[in-house]
């Protein structure tokens, strides 16, 4: 393109006087483009007070901020009970109502009529008579 | 009888972090002309400029709370504003967005020496380049950054940084060039 070989022949040049002109403008007075003061729009500081108040009305408060990730743990761990709950098998489900109620209800929770005649001899609880 | 003396730079500081809207006055009416000098350079027009300038203050009340004060507060500020200028044209994804009609323009016309140039005629010049050619020909030009530190900043390659500012160079050389053509 035309302005790639432009370029190329700029690059190629040693610089024009009047960027020296501009470089020299840059450093004078200690730089005066870099301290330079423009005195800002009237409106201005009205706009930058509405925008604040908006941020600091949006930003949650500063005393509450511990309570999104203590709600984001809890809701997790409650999340992992009740997967556990619903994937647990029988078998751990009867181990752990024979531990807490014993035997009779594991039988009971049994569908097997052989396992409830069965368990019921086995564990039935002799009943010492005495004579009066 | 209310004082009317300046508040120090530290006082301003604790004032604007305990949210006191009168500290926040102060610090703005204190740095809001050099702020929006940097706002206009960096700025194509006057409107943006005044985007980026209430941008920068509404981050600089934000963060306040992360100035160590180890530094100039000056500095920090400089930095939180050239940063919003350069967040602005990103967001507008004008960074490097050159029409081709607007890379023709830039010539290897040769031009007489000047006059002494004003700040203010260098900034109307400035304001006048395409975004990613403005932003660093000031990083560069007018905040002494080095080129590694422009294309960090800006998220480009060094080799670009430099080809952008000699594009820059180019393009201020042709408009002085026609600005004195207008004048002889």
């Amino acid at each position: 393109m035309e302005w790639t070989k432009k370029l190329a022949d700029h690059q190629a040049s040693p610089p024009p006087s009047a960027w020296n002109e501009i470089e020299k403008t840059l450093r004078q007075d200690g730089n005066s483009l870099y301290h330079h003061a423009v005195p800002p729009p009237i409106d201005s500081w009205e706009a930058i007070s509405t925008k604040l108040s908006l941020t600091e009305n949006t930003n949650t408060s500063r005393a509450f901020r511990w309570l999104r990730p203590a709600l984001r743990y809890a809701a997790m761990i409650v999340f992992i009970a009740l997967a556990t709950t619903t994937l647990i098998n029988n078998t751990w489900r009867n181990a752990l109502v024979e531990s807490i109620q014993g035997p009779g209800i594991k039988a009971s929770l049994t569908d097997t009529p052989q396992m409830l005649i069965k368990d019921s001899s086995k564990y039935k609880i002799p009943v010492k008579q005495t004579a009066r | 009888m209310p004082s009317n003396h300046l508040p120090n730079e530290h006082d301003l500081i604790e004032g604007c972090l305990l949210g006191n809207p009168i500290m926040q006055k102060k610090l703005y009416d204190q740095y809001a002309p050099k702020m929006f000098g940097i706002c206009l350079r960096y700025a194509a027009n006057s409107e943006d400029a005044k985007d980026i300038l209430q941008d920068g203050f509404v981050k600089i009340f934000v963060n306040l709370g992360k100035f160590k004060g180890t530094g100039s507060f000056e500095g920090w500020m400089r930095r939180i504003f050239v940063n919003t200028a350069i967040e602005h044209y990103r967001k507008k994804n004008q960074l490097y967005a050159i029409s081709e009609s607007q890379e023709e323009n830039i010539s290897n016309q040769e031009v007489s020496a000047l006059d002494a140039l004003e700040a203010d005629d260098i900034i109307r010049l400035i304001s006048e380049l395409p975004n990613g050619y403005r932003t660093v020909f000031n990083l560069f030009a007018v905040e002494g950054y080095s080129h590694r530190e422009i294309a960090t900043m800006m998220n480009i390659s060094e080799g670009t940084s430099k080809s952008q500012y000699a594009r820059a160079k180019a393009w201020l050389q042709e408009k002085i060039g026609n600005r004195n053509q207008e004048k002889s």
